[in-house]
């Protein structure tokens, strides 16, 4: 089966409704046509059978008039006397009585008497009444005493049963169109007569100019063929006409009355034309309706799926509505209890996997702390055994308190009380400083590690944080790099954004752990599959930490055994952030450093630069030294008033550094050390050492350019 | 601690965390047993083919060849060594704690939960020696 839409159906339905209808208007409008047609038809003839009628009253009239003349004996015995009668009974009918032998001889005439010299009269018409002893009406003639087309009736004298005279009247056509004009037909109809030559005989108008004139072809064809009838055709005046025509009764006169065919179709069409622009109306009308309702079911019934809003008006669809949206609603609700009782399970499983893993992480370095501390007690005395037994020891112990930290950091994270402490700061910094506290444990593993670092990255960050993301991935480079492995580090910007790299040729991922290498607990549940060491929330806290910067992490690795690519992506500061960051530099109190020599000690080129030129930015003179003895040798020819040193160098720290400065000097130059140590007792060792103020590598420059100031200022007042 | 044949027994040590390896090699070498250490399976099973051992102690999450597999196959290839297995809890499919007898079903004599004694690590060994004696 075929299927349609509901708008279809309903258009459908409309039709089928409408259409009957619209067969019935047209119906009734037809059969009221033909009826108004056939009514006027029946009008038109019946006038013509009226003006019939009056023709033949009026015949019988001059018929009767002549027949009672007949009779007169005046006729016998005295003519003149007769004549005095017969003109008065003619000018009564307007026209002239003559009388006719049977020669053809005017016996008597209006004008003359018997005995006076008489034209012949000319006229066939009355030999008839001779022949026939039977009154006879004329076709139109010239009559031989006026001259003119003349009409006559004439009726038999009989004298002893013979017939002596033929007894006439004679009338000027004028005098039936004056009949036809007094039967008050409708303004458009004409009357007309006709006699047996179809001449025209009597019009009611402009009879005049068409008297004796031969009816058109179409009349003559049909008056030939009945007496009475219906016919069309075109008038002289080339006007189509509709015409009803009537024979009379005596002789072959016939009647018609002509109406304009307009006239006709007007007479019907008018109500046509009315009934079917009503009907049309209403038809129309009932289907602008129609489809509007039907737009409105089908509107209703096709939302119905995307669940109507509101209140539907047609009962059966708000039915379903209400239906729909109640299944729809118990579907969602054991949707989302399903949801919940999977994850719940998920979270569930999640955690016991968890927990197991971190009893095991937990066990495995208490397991060495215990079994050394056997050793220690079994090999008392041994030095190099206890030596090595507190190695281990110390370094499980530490291997504990990260876990533990890691776990705060986890504990924090989902709580939402991590804080981050956000200022422009270099990453180029944060990521040396892992990279130089992670050097010793890839060492240890006998690993290549190599740091390509560009300065000057500027994000808005937590330094503290950004340290911890790369330490976090180094460790883990670290972790699943065999001996032997090499790892790089790499610091670019590309596109806004600060990229750091760690790259491996260790035991790599496989894909399908991948997507989930940075949820929290992934590595627990990864190592149901192989073993793993390790709690995995080094890297759930790595892309929280990222994250928090705005910024994202990713991994690589092309399958087991072909090493990994881990990277950070963050958001750099823009041209005018950075100006802005060392703008507030610049307009830092107190930081107006002109004239003060500074002396900069560190191993790392960038940070040395970085901070050597900062403060000549500030109008200070510097020198730079990369390593504690190359500072004091400079020291002797520069003569500093201010030192500014980095604590861990490899070729001779900070320690060193002060120690030597402070042992010959005559005036106590002020040191400021700018160290990654930043601990509170990495803080009072270095004070301890000589130093009169400790900054955080990573702090505001603000803050460096302030301590300078302060430190100097107190050193030039004193 | 002398041994029953007067000859020193003969014990592989196979642990991927060098730090435990190590102590458990030196106890049991203070203990007079001749401790041998490998850091994976692979290695435990060809140490094994160049020389027997007497006892296997073994964890039972490494890398690569991990712990069941080891004790699987050295009980396929040495049926009268003694092993003890070694884990901390983690979880299986079977449960949370059932690993360990899960090793004990795979082939483990004797089977030891981290963190250990000395004592209990001794006792283990022993335990594990006796029945492979048997």
């Amino acid at each position: 089966m075929k299927r349609r839409s509901i708008r279809a159906h309903l258009v459908r339905l409309v039709s089928a409704a409408a259409i009957p209808l619209l067969v019935f208007a047209v119906a009734v409008t037809a059969w009221n046509a033909l009826a108004t047609r056939k009514a006027m038809e029946r009008g038109l003839q019946d006038t013509a059978r009226a003006l019939s009628l009056a023709l033949e009253e009026q015949i019988a009239a001059w018929t009767g008039a002549l027949n009672a003349l007949a009779t007169s004996s005046a006729i016998d015995a005295d003519l003149a006397s007769f004549r005095r009668q017969a003109m008065e009974v003619a000018s009564h009918y307007g026209g002239w009585i003559t009388m006719i032998d049977q020669e053809g001889r005017f016996v008597m005439t209006p004008a003359k008497g018997e005995g006076d010299a008489l034209p012949h009269a000319n006229t066939a018409y009355s030999q008839q009444v001779f022949r026939t002893g039977r009154p006879v009406i004329s076709n139109l003639f010239t009559s031989a005493l006026t001259d003119t087309p003349t009409l006559s009736v004439y009726v038999p004298v009989r004298r002893e049963g013979v017939v002596r005279y033929a007894l006439g009247i004679e009338l000027a056509p004028q005098r039936l169109a004056e009949l036809l004009a007094r039967q008050k037909l409708p303004q458009t109809w004409l009357g007309v007569v006709t006699d047996g030559n179809h001449r025209i005989i009597a019009r009611a108008k402009g009879a005049e100019r068409y008297t004796g004139e031969l009816a058109p072809q179409w009349y003559v064809d049909a008056v030939g063929i009945s007496e009475t009838g219906i016919v069309t055709g075109s008038s002289f005046q080339a006007v189509p006409v509709g015409l009803a025509f009537n024979r009379l009764s005596a002789g072959q006169w016939t009647v018609a009355v002509a109406v304009p065919q307009g006239e006709v179709a007007s007479a019907w069409l008018r109500p046509v034309v009315a009934l079917a622009t009503i009907g049309l109306l209403v038809v129309a009308l009932a289907l602008g309706l129609s489809f509007v309702y039907a737009r409105r079911i089908a509107e209703g019934v096709e939302s119905l799926p995307s669940e109507l809003p509101s209140r539907h008006p047609i009962r059966e669809i708000e039915a379903v509505r209400v239906r729909l949206r109640a299944q729809a609603e118990e579907r969602e609700r054991r949707r989302m209890a399903e949801a919940a009782a999977a994850s719940a399970e998920a979270a569930n499983r999640s955690k016991d996997f968890f927990l197991s893993t971190l009893s095991h992480e937990l066990r495995t370095p208490l397991s060495a702390i215990m079994g050394w501390i056997a050793v220690m007690r079994t090999r008392r005395g041994d030095p190099a055994k206890t030596e090595k037994a507190l190695q281990v020891i110390e370094r499980n112990a530490l291997q504990q308190a990260k876990l533990i930290d890691d776990l705060l950091d986890v504990s924090r994270i989902i709580s939402g009380k991590l804080k981050l402490e956000r200022r422009p700061t270099d990453l180029s910094h944060a990521v040396s400083e892992a990279v130089d506290a992670q050097r010793p444990a890839a060492n240890e593993k006998k690993l290549t590690l190599t740091a390509s670092v560009i300065p000057g990255a500027w994000v808005s960050g937590d330094h503290v944080r950004l340290v911890q993301i790369a330490a976090n991935l180094l460790t883990n480079a670290i972790k699943f790099t065999p001996a032997g492995g090499r790892i790089e580090v790499d610091l670019s910007i590309e596109n806004g954004f600060a990229e750091f790299a760690v790259r491996d040729n260790g035991r790599g991922i496989e894909p399908a752990l991948l997507p989930h290498l940075f949820d929290r607990f992934a590595q627990a549940e990864a190592s149901m599959l192989e073993y793993q060491p390790g709690l995995g929330l080094g890297l759930a806290i790595v892309r929280n930490l990222a994250e928090r910067h705005g910024g994202s992490v990713s991994a690589e690795s092309e399958g087991p055994g072909k090493g990994a690519t881990f990277r950070v992506q963050l958001p750099v500061l823009s041209t005018v952030e950075s100006a802005e960051a060392r703008a507030e530099i610049r307009g830092a109190p107190g930081a107006d450093l002109a004239g003060l020599r500074i002396l900069v000690v560190d191993d790392h080129e960038d940070a040395r630069l970085w901070v050597s030129t900062l403060l000549s930015t500030h109008g200070a003179t510097t020198a730079e030294a990369s390593y504690a003895q190359e500072a004091l040798d400079v020291q002797e020819r520069f003569r500093a008033d201010l030192l500014v040193s980095d604590i861990a160098m490899p070729r001779g720290d900070g320690f060193e550094l002060i120690r030597g400065l402070r042992s010959n000097e005559r005036r106590r130059m002020p040191a400021i050390a700018l160290t990654a140590l930043a601990t509170d007792e990495d803080r009072e060792r270095v004070l301890a050492a000589g130093y009169d103020a400790v900054i955080a590598k990573g702090s505001d420059p603000s803050v460096l350019l302030s301590t300078v100031a302060r430190l100097a200022s107190a050193v030039f007042a004193g | 601690m002398g041994t029953p044949q007067g000859r020193p027994q003969r014990v592989l040590i196979v642990d991927d965390n060098p730090d435990i390896r190590e102590f458990i090699e030196d106890l049991l070498d203070a203990a007079g047993y001749e401790a041998v250490t490998a850091s994976n399976g692979d290695e435990a099973l060809a140490l094994l083919r160049e020389r027997r051992a007497d006892i296997v102690v073994t964890d039972l999450f490494m890398p690569e060849r991990d712990g069941l597999e080891t004790i699987d196959a050295l009980r396929r290839e040495f049926p009268d060594v003694g092993v003890v297995a070694i884990s901390g809890d983690r979880q299986t499919p079977g449960g949370i704690t059932q690993y360990l007898a899960v090793a004990q079903v795979a082939g483990a004599d004797r089977t030891l939960r981290k963190p250990f004694t000395a004592e209990a690590l001794l006792e283990a060994v022993r335990a594990a020696a006796r029945s492979a004696a048997q």
